[in-house]
């Protein structure tokens, strides 16, 4: 296992630095840089001092070796959109909000899917089961956060005043962006509970029926429960990694200075050092997500056979 | 003509008399029933949105902004005038194309993927992974902006960008149930009994292993429309004015304190299609299980 | 699927269960209904909040809570504030004579705090550390700031400002010309990158050779005259509007410049150096920026309001945050009107208006390529807009139509001449499709109409409207085709530019015909040339005498509509709300009948700062407590 794992890495290592050469080359090659918005165009001589203050003159395959040269120095460099720190002191700041959040998001949207799912499960059906899967599960997954944001706040801060309409510093912050933002990710982790737990019961009560006994039971529901986590894994795993980066709809609705927004404005804005670093994020989360996966499928179905990963 | 199970068969061999129980259980399934109903009507009235909408998308009447619904426009106009009814209709129109466009696209690069890596391992699984990584790693704005700039926006450059960026969904997803569905006796007893390679893939283990893909391709629509919404403002997918359910959600929901119509129409829209064909697809999904009764 | 065998039981209890919750959300939807309704606005039954801004991520110790309503004994005097002024009578004590602005960042980038470290990436409050030459008044008057008085040379070749003695910076410097000199030689220097030089091109000898590093920066016609306190300007040729465009002559310090090498020391609150009448406290350019007090001040200008405090959001709808107290102002758009007309706390409110930077938003035209490269089509578009009916749709009551690049009440604007060459008349438009060549807009080519996303304007409303407007009027089938801003104005100011027909605005920097103007001129971001209007620039530019003036920039505006490289639209104006407990003569009307703080706004730039102050009826309203020690 411990092989196996450290194979993984050193392969998203060497995928990951494939990536970021790729990746440096299309930022670039997207038309417009990062000093374009201006109203007036700049005369040739003024652009020119810009770009050679940001480094930004040089032939790319410098640049990129600049950049990876620092990478190594632990030095990510200063981002465009926020000059007066540096992308360390950005990410450091910024990220841990995003986290809290985030982190409290997963723990209340699939905990609660969990639940929600396995009582429309085991109360198929039945006008619970009806509730949950139709109208809660699909306002979770139609309704977009935002309109939820917006409600959230007319309903809880403006009318009733009972909590902020956003901002970060205080315990109450976190209510309101937790509750819009998990509601997607647990109408999604009740759809596969019930799924997977419906499958669970009716094999049951097929066996059930032929009355085999209970050790028949136990050995077809272990059977049909790990061939039903395997979907849920693979669905629910990846939403993790998208909700530890943030959404930039919550962290503008609840004015939380998480990084969450940074990934759709960096590119946007062409920030050339933020995007590298923003990458790199989203590098390491999702290959160890992905690492972590199938993992897990060899543990829940020992029949899994993996590469390189000995039985 | 249910399948027998054996303790330790738990997915036997599929027979040709399957299909026919498969749709036999599937009308049966009230609730898939009507909701199938419910989503052919929603097809049929994108499909021909000229026929039957009274107005056109784009029809405005600047002095009747944010009207509420009167015999002229059952369901009132928006910021623009135009009839609220129509642009409904019409957004179907764009909304299915793309909610179903960008997943069947996703899925038709991404399963065969999924199925052969999953199944045969090896060097195959271990470019599918680093391609799964990949695609995962690259910010979807940038390559959006790059595509815009190579090839302009639009409509069907937006379908082919979901497409193509919806497939590592698909493809894990179809790779996970190969992946545990390869070593189940069944598929080493058709072995033994010398069924090809691609038979058992297709005939044997798909069937078995299509369920939750089914239940993922159903969540991607909503998904699929929310997404194509968030890409318009850089010019690739749907333009004003064309109609379309996730653009008029955007754009209509700074209207939530001023007209609920305008904000909350496509969301009813949404929803209903959502909650049809999420059962349409639960129901599927039940009707080719063999083991599920 | 099997239907459920689940036993009786089951299934009563779940009915019961059914109805407590069918009660409970009719019970909600009753209450919510009911609760709007509510007026808070007597008593403070909407208390103010505990909740604080920026708590945890401010570098001050949240220590004593300098702010907060207090009870004022009922008659007696305000008192002094932080900086020694004598509020006025009606005023809020000291200790809430502080103002809150929003700041939405999304799409700003925050850097530094002064005009001549960064333009475009300037953060919220900045230029507040110095006193320019001069300053703007409600009227748009150009004022006396540092300098008392100042003159233009006989030969019209320079400019000679006279700085007041005795204004200390707070390291113990006098304020003096060499300030002045220091900085602008500073935002020329290549090494610094300023991203603003066009400002001074052609206006100050030899800046545009500094900038491009053929001459050092000592060379450029910014210097010290008889004695420390005059200051010289050299022009690049005679330039009227001098005294316009040094509004924004908000000196760093030359001291602190020397120190440490660029602008950047203003930022952090240990460096920072201010002679005006506000320090820094607190740069958090994700959360807040505030501004206290400056203990050391001695200008003349000294203002009742003594802290300000900017809440910086990313984002995010503004009016709950202005109806729970978080915030003492918004701007709002017709939209969020409509919107405050339904909220209890702020519908009451008086809707404050005025033209800010004199906003013209307008079509451009690639005038080099065909089909706009024929001013046949040009005028054809400009006589088929509605605009009367777009405004009132879409944009009334904060917008008027736009005849021409300059808004009335700006500096030389007219408008009659110009209403016949652009009015609606749809006859006309046709008319004119015809004799270009295109009868009932057949032949003509598909175009692209390109737009990027802003509030205010309503951008993607309008283009909409004028795109059918245009499009049943002529007969012929414009497309709109959105773009991010950045790939917008990249395109358009692409060398030839990459738009065929575009949206977009364009606010002014100073107060003169001039600087508006000069957006059309040869080599700018259009793509209209046109030797006459270039002719009649370089004479509004350098002639003195007013009356003349006029008449060059009315000959000037009417080439601009008449050969229509553009159809203007509209002029923008800005909607205010203010919480009544800020009050004073910078919200006053003005002469034009426009109210709220003009443009600038609430700087050293505009004499607003000494004109505002925070009424004792504070206690009535909502207001959230900041705890911010200033």
């Amino acid at each position: 296992m411990i092989v196996y794992l450290v194979r993984r890495l050193l392969i998203l290592l060497l995928v990951m630095l494939i990536v970021t050469m790729l990746i440096f080359g299309l930022m670039h090659a997207v038309p417009g840089g990062p000093f374009d918005q201006t109203q007036q165009p700049l005369p040739p001589a003024a652009m020119a001092n810009i770009m050679r203050k940001y480094g930004l003159n040089l032939p790319l395959w410098h640049q990129y070796l600049k950049w990876l040269w620092s990478l190594l120095h632990g030095d990510l460099g200063v981002p465009f959109e926020e000059p007066t720190m540096t992308v360390n002191q950005l990410i450091r700041t910024a990220w841990p909000i995003t986290l809290i959040v985030g982190g409290l998001t997963i723990a209340v949207s699939y905990v609660g899917g969990l639940i929600m799912g396995c009582v429309a499960a085991l109360r198929h059906n039945t006008w619970l089961d009806w509730l949950l899967t139709s109208a809660v599960s699909t306002a979770g997954v139609a309704l977009p956060n935002y309109v939820v944001g917006f409600l959230l706040i007319e309903i809880f801060a403006v009318r009733l005043g009972w909590l902020p309409t956003g901002g970060w510093g205080h315990p109450q912050d976190v209510i309101l962006p937790v509750i819009a933002f998990a509601l997607y990710p647990m109408a999604l982790m009740a759809r596969y509970t019930r799924a997977s737990t419906l499958e669970v019961t009716y094999a049951d009560y097929v066996r059930m029926g032929r009355a085999r006994g209970l050790s028949e039971r136990r050995i077809t529901y272990r059977y049909i429960l790990r061939t039903s986590l395997i979907p849920l894994i693979t669905v629910m795993g990846p939403n993790i990694p998208n909700i530890l980066t943030g959404s930039i709809f919550i962290e503008a609705t609840f004015a939380l200075p998480g990084l969450g927004s940074y990934f759709t404005t960096a590119s946007l804005h062409r920030d050339y050092p933020l995007i590298m670093a923003l990458v790199l994020i989203v590098a390491v989360l999702w290959g160890v997500c992905y690492i972590l996966s199938d993992v897990a499928y060899t543990l829940v179905d020992p029949r899994v056979r993996l590469e390189g990963l000995s039985q | 003509m249910t399948a027998v199970s054996l303790p330790l068969l738990d997915a036997p061999a599929v027979s040709s008399s399957f299909w026919h129980a498969a749709w036999y259980r599937f009308k049966r399934n009230k609730v898939a029933l009507v909701s199938g109903v419910v989503a052919l009507i929603i097809l049929i009235v994108a499909a021909f949105a000229p026929l039957i909408a009274p107005y056109g998308y784009a029809a405005q009447d600047l002095t009747h902004t944010l009207a509420s619904p009167s015999v002229h426009h059952l369901l009132g106009t928006d910021q623009l005038g135009r009839d609220l009814l129509s642009r409904a209709i019409f957004g179907a129109r764009t909304s299915m194309i793309v909610a179903f466009g960008a997943p069947v696209i996703g899925a038709l690069i991404g399963v065969p993927i999924g199925m052969v890596s999953g199944w045969f391992g090896g060097l195959a699984d271990f470019m599918a992974l680093r391609a799964f990584e990949v695609f995962t790693m690259v910010p979807q704005i940038l390559m959006a902006l790059l595509l815009i700039s190579l090839f302009g926006g639009g409509l069907i450059n937006l379908l082919l960008f979901l497409g193509v960026t919806s497939w590592v969904g698909f493809g894990r997803l179809a790779r996970a149930q190969y992946l545990a569905l390869r070593d189940r006796d069944f598929v080493k007893a058709g072995k033994a009994m010398g069924v090809p390679t691609g038979r058992l893939i297709f005939v044997h283990v798909l069937p078995n292993a299509v369920g939750p893909m089914i239940v993922y391709f159903v969540q991607q629509i909503p998904a699929t429309i929310f997404t194509a919404a968030g890409f318009s403002f850089l010019g690739l997918g749907v333009q004003d004015p064309l109609a379309d359910w996730g653009k008029m959600i955007n754009d209509g929901e700074s209207y939530l304190q001023v007209s609920l119509l305008v904000a909350l129409l496509p969301v009813f829209c949404i929803a209903l299609a959502t909650l049809s064909f999420s059962f349409v697809g639960d129901g599927l999904r039940d009707a080719l299980d063999p083991t599920s009764r | 699927m099997e239907p459920s065998t689940q036993p009786e039981s089951r299934a009563s209890h779940l009915s019961r269960r059914g109805f407590l919750l069918a009660g409970g959300a009719g019970a909600l939807s009753w209450w919510l209904a009911g609760c709007g309704s509510n007026n808070n606005t007597g008593s403070s039954g909407a208390k103010p909040n505990s909740n604080n801004s920026s708590g945890t991520t401010g570098s001050n110790s949240p220590a004593t809570a300098s702010a907060g309503p207090t009870t004022t004994t009922g008659g007696s005097s305000p008192g002094t504030n932080a900086l020694g002024l004598k509020l006025p009578d009606g005023a809020a004590p000291a200790g809430d004579q502080y103002y809150v602005q929003p700041f939405d960042s999304t799409g700003a980038s925050y850097k530094a705090l002064d005009f001549y470290e960064t333009v475009y990436s300037r953060a919220p409050l900045a230029d507040e550390f110095t006193i320019p030459l001069v300053r703007l008044d409600n009227n748009y008057n150009i004022v006396p700031g540092a300098a008392t008085h100042w003159e233009q040379s006989a030969d019209k070749l320079s400019w000679t400002f006279h700085i007041r003695p005795g204004i200390m910076w707070s390291d113990g410097n006098e304020l003096t010309a060499n300030d002045y000199v220091q900085t602008l030689r500073y935002s020329a220097d290549p090494k610094h990158a300023w991203d603003f030089t066009w400002f001074w091109s052609g206006v100050i000898k030899n800046y545009t050779q500094a900038v491009a590093g053929k001459m050092p920066t000592s060379a450029i016609g910014v210097k010290q005259g008889k004695d420390k306190y005059t200051l010289v300007f050299e022009t690049e040729g005679p330039i009227a509007f001098m005294d316009s465009a040094c509004l924004y002559t908000t000196p760093l310090s030359a001291a602190g410049l020397a120190k440490y090498g660029s602008g950047s020391y203003n930022i952090n609150p240990k460096t920072c150096i201010s002679c005006g009448p506000y320090i820094l406290t607190t740069f958090e350019p994700t959360s807040t920026v505030v501004l206290g007090p400056n203990k050391k001040y001695t200008g003349p200008f000294k203002p009742p309001i003594d802290g300000l405090i900017a809440k910086i959001y990313a984002g995010g709808d503004m009016l709950p945050r202005f109806s729970t107290g978080e915030i003492d102002t918004i701007n709002v758009t017709a939209l969020d009107l409509k919107v405050a007309k339904k909220t209890p706390k702020v519908q009451d409110l008086k809707l404050y208006t005025n033209p800010n930077d004199f906003e013209i938003w307008y079509t451009f035209f690639n005038t080099k390529t065909a089909p706009f490269d024929n001013m046949k089509v040009r005028q054809a578009f400009a006589h088929a807009v509605d605009r009367n009916a777009i405004i009132n749709s879409l944009l009334a009551p904060l917008a008027i139509p736009a005849y021409g690049y300059l808004m009335p009440g700006y500096p030389f604007a007219v408008t009659k001449p110009l209403e016949p060459l652009t009015n609606y008349d749809p006859a006309k438009a046709k008319q004119l499709m015809s004799e270009a060549g295109f009868p009932g807009g057949k032949g003509f080519p598909e175009v692209t109409f390109n737009w990027w996303a802003n509030a205010p304007s309503n951008t993607e409303l309008v283009v909409q409207a004028l795109t059918q407007g245009w499009n049943k009027t002529l007969g012929i089938n414009i497309k709109l085709a959105e773009m991010d801003k950045t790939t917008f104005y990249s395109k358009m100011e692409h060398l030839p530019t990459q738009l065929q027909m575009g949206f977009v605005s364009y606010g002014m920097d100073y107060f003169d015909a001039s600087n508006m103007l000069s957006v059309y001129k040869a080599g700018g971001r259009h793509n209209w040339d046109n030797a006459e209007y270039d002719k009649l620039l370089a004479q509004g530019a350098a002639e003195s005498d007013t009356a003349k003036r006029q008449e060059i920039y009315t000959r000037a505006q009417i080439l601009l509509t008449e050969q229509a490289p553009a159809v203007f639209i509209f002029h923008l104006l800005y909607g205010y709300l203010y919480w009544p407990y800020i009050e004073g003569p910078a919200l006053a009307m003005n002469k034009d009948h426009y109210d709220g703080i003009q443009w600038p706004g609430f700087y050293a730039t505009s004499t607003s700062l000494t004109e505002m102050y925070v009424g004792n009826n504070v206690t009535k309203y909502p207001r959230q407590s900041q705890n911010i020690q200033l």
